[in-house]
């Protein structure tokens, strides 16, 4: 009993207490993953080979690769020129403002379907109005940091 | 009565702006209240608590009851929470009685929301008063319960687990902070990441990056396809009136205290919350075959319950400092933005900001009630803002929030993009979203707690040993555990039977 409950005993020394409960976590993460390859995996297996045999890929819903793409690198290309833009006028916004217009007309013609004269007036009109508003709304209201 | 300041006008026209523009968000097939709130906090940033709290709890109310309207009229639920709603309330809109559907959900959802309201305003003070007797071994156990309570309600329950402690090591990223008794050092960051990581990843663009972002790469991966065809029409069929409600006060009754105490459930949220109404409203029934084909006794099932979340989620909230749901996950982040601490000691310190949450949850159930009731019509075309307008300004949205929570830090922005993604990807390989953001939230205190309570009593044996409070929460886990292992043996039979 004794050697048990010295066992349980701990003692937290103050230069290494940063690394203590990061450890049991990363430790509790390891032992979780165990264990559920060890309670579902086998499931998993069966269903995958099921499906494989049933040749259930049409079934999957398609992916718009597309789209999905197109808006992480455009979002990445919007992020990458909000800083240097901002650095024309520092301090006003105006690096989101200005790089927000173009992202907003590119994610809209993305986004769009059977696109017609109509809809590209639309998203002329919201692609002008939607960062200006947001820009005056919260720069000026709200006095709010923008990039 | 100092308090009663805070109610000028400008709190009351922010409990309508909110609440108008949580309808809209709900409205709108994957959109979500939570949504609402995280891509609309940064509007909070320059408004005081009190104000800042008029404008997320009207978001809260009307994102929660927006999701009624695509439900009925178009068979698709605004938000997981109306997906009870669509059973009964698109088979009514078939018959022509689309307006009479909606205003019957909308007068339930009123029911739903005050009668929570009610609850929360008389438990969450006793609730609170207890837990400040909670030492730190106590407070470590409850956040333990809370993580067993959301796995154990997770598809697969060792699947939750893993996520709420995943969300746990995300949280103690950066440095052992000083002012939580660390001693300054970091860890779980590489070295070329640590200019940017010292104080591990904001809370906020983490949770607009999830809840904002995520939703968008989801709708990106399905086309961003339009859920209406842009015909909506409210054809005048047998009329709405208030006797509807004839005979419908026990259900009533049981499917708000479902809500609401669904609602108490950390992580849990309003589908469960409107399915088990739904579900029990059809059994208690005398003609439960007349469900799913226009029965307005299951709009009322489910949209009361709904409702009655709301109150029932700020209760954990506010009285023990855990979430009750994503979206009050996401008003932590307005709390933490002012500098206020929510948990036991909140009511009894703040007590006119918790009188003024009262009178804004209250004004923002009436004010859903009458927008919707009398602009029906209306509302219900907002299901046709098309998709390629709306999200540019939602992600314009979510980047001022993320970039703006630090004064200005692009990394932050980068950060909602990093979660933004993972958000998408969470799903395919089976981490469970609502799990990892509460672990995430409640990582840093979990760590005080626990190495707090192992300096003061040196041995690990104090979890089990500390209090009886502390045998009744393991009490509670063992519960929660026990109850999802026999809830999955029922699913696996029930699924062995049908397949036989």
């Amino acid at each position: 009993m004794d050697t048990l409950s010295n066992m349980l005993k701990v003692q937290v020394a103050f230069d290494q207490s940063h690394l203590l409960f990061p450890s049991l976590i990363q430790w509790l993460l390891l032992f979780l993953l165990g264990l559920i390859a060890i309670v579902y995996g086998p499931q998993q297996l069966a269903k995958a080979r099921g499906a494989k045999a049933k040749a259930a890929p049409a079934a999957r819903k398609p992916v718009d690769w597309q789209r999905l793409v197109g808006l992480l690198l455009l979002t990445v290309v919007w992020f990458v020129a909000m800083e240097p833009i901002g650095k024309l006028l520092p301090n006003t916004g105006i690096g989101f403002l200005l790089s927000s217009m173009p992202y907003g007309v590119a994610l809209s013609w993305l986004f769009v379907h059977d696109i017609n004269r109509r809809k590209w007036m639309l998203i002329g009109v919201s692609s002008v109005l939607t960062p200006l508003a947001v820009w005056a709304v919260f720069a000026y209201v709200f006095k709010i940091t923008l990039p | 009565m100092d308090w009663m300041q805070a109610l000028d006008l400008t709190y009351f026209l922010l409990v309508t702006l909110g609440v108008v523009i949580g309808i809209i968000f709900g409205a709108i097939p994957g959109m979500t209240a939570t949504m609402a709130v995280a891509v609309c906090l940064p509007m909070t940033y320059a408004l005081d608590l009190n104000h800042g709290l008029a404008l997320l709890l009207g978001l809260y109310v009307g994102g929660i009851s927006g999701g009624l309207v695509p439900a009925i009229l178009i068979n698709l639920p605004g938000t997981p929470s109306s997906i009870a709603t669509c059973f009964d309330g698109y088979p009514m809109m078939q018959k022509g009685e689309a307006e009479r559907a909606l205003k019957v959900s909308i007068s339930a959802s009123l029911f739903g929301g005050l009668f929570s309201a009610a609850v929360l305003y008389f438990f969450a003070p006793t609730l609170a008063d207890w837990a400040i007797k909670f030492s730190y071994v106590e407070k470590f156990l409850l956040i333990l319960f809370a993580l067993t309570v959301i796995a154990s309600l997770s598809e697969r329950m060792l699947v939750g687990i893993f996520s709420g402690v995943l969300g746990v090591w995300v949280s103690l990223m950066g440095v052992y902070d000083t002012s939580r008794g660390g001693n300054g050092e970091l860890r779980l960051v590489p070295e070329a990441l640590s200019p940017w990581l010292e104080n591990g990843f904001s809370l906020l663009p983490v949770l607009i990056g999830l809840f904002g972002l995520g939703v968008i790469f989801s709708e990106a991966e399905k086309g961003v396809r339009e859920d209406s065809d842009g015909s909506v029409t409210l054809k005048q069929g047998k009329p709405f009136s208030f006797s509807v409600f004839k005979g419908q006060w026990g259900n009533l009754l049981r499917s708000s205290s479902i809500g609401t105490f669904i609602g108490l459930l950390p992580g849990v949220g309003g589908s469960a919350a409107s399915m088990m109404a739904y579900s029990q409203t059809k059994n208690f029934s005398k003609e439960p075959e007349t469900f799913g084909t226009g029965n307005p006794a299951g709009v009322v099932a489910s949209e009361s319950s709904n409702n009655g979340l709301t109150g029932g989620a700020l209760i954990p909230l506010v009285s023990l400092g855990i979430p009750g749901d994503s979206t009050t996950a996401v008003l932590i982040g307005a709390f933490t933005l002012q500098g206020v601490q929510v948990g036991p000691l909140f009511i009894g310190e703040n007590p006119g900001t918790w009188n003024v949450m009262m009178v804004g949850l209250l004004v923002a159930n009436l004010v859903m009630f009458l927008v919707m009731f009398f602009a029906i019509r209306h509302i219900a075309k907002v299901i046709m803002i098309p998709k390629y307008l709306l999200y540019p300004g939602i992600m314009m949205m979510c980047v001022v929030g993320a970039y703006a929570i630090n004064s200005g830090i692009m990394f932050d922005v980068w950060t909602l993009l990093l979660f933004g993604l993972a958000g998408w990807l969470a799903p395919k390989v089976g981490i469970e979203v609502a799990p990892f953001i509460i672990g995430f939230i409640l990582g840093t205190s979990a760590e005080l707690y626990f190495v707090k309570s192992l300096e003061a009593f040196g041995t690990l044996t104090i979890f089990f040993t500390k209090s009886p409070i502390a045998w009744f929460l393991w009490g509670l886990i063992a519960l929660s555990i026990g109850y999802s292992v026999y809830n999955a043996r029922q699913t696996r039979r029930v699924a062995a039977r049908v397949a036989a």
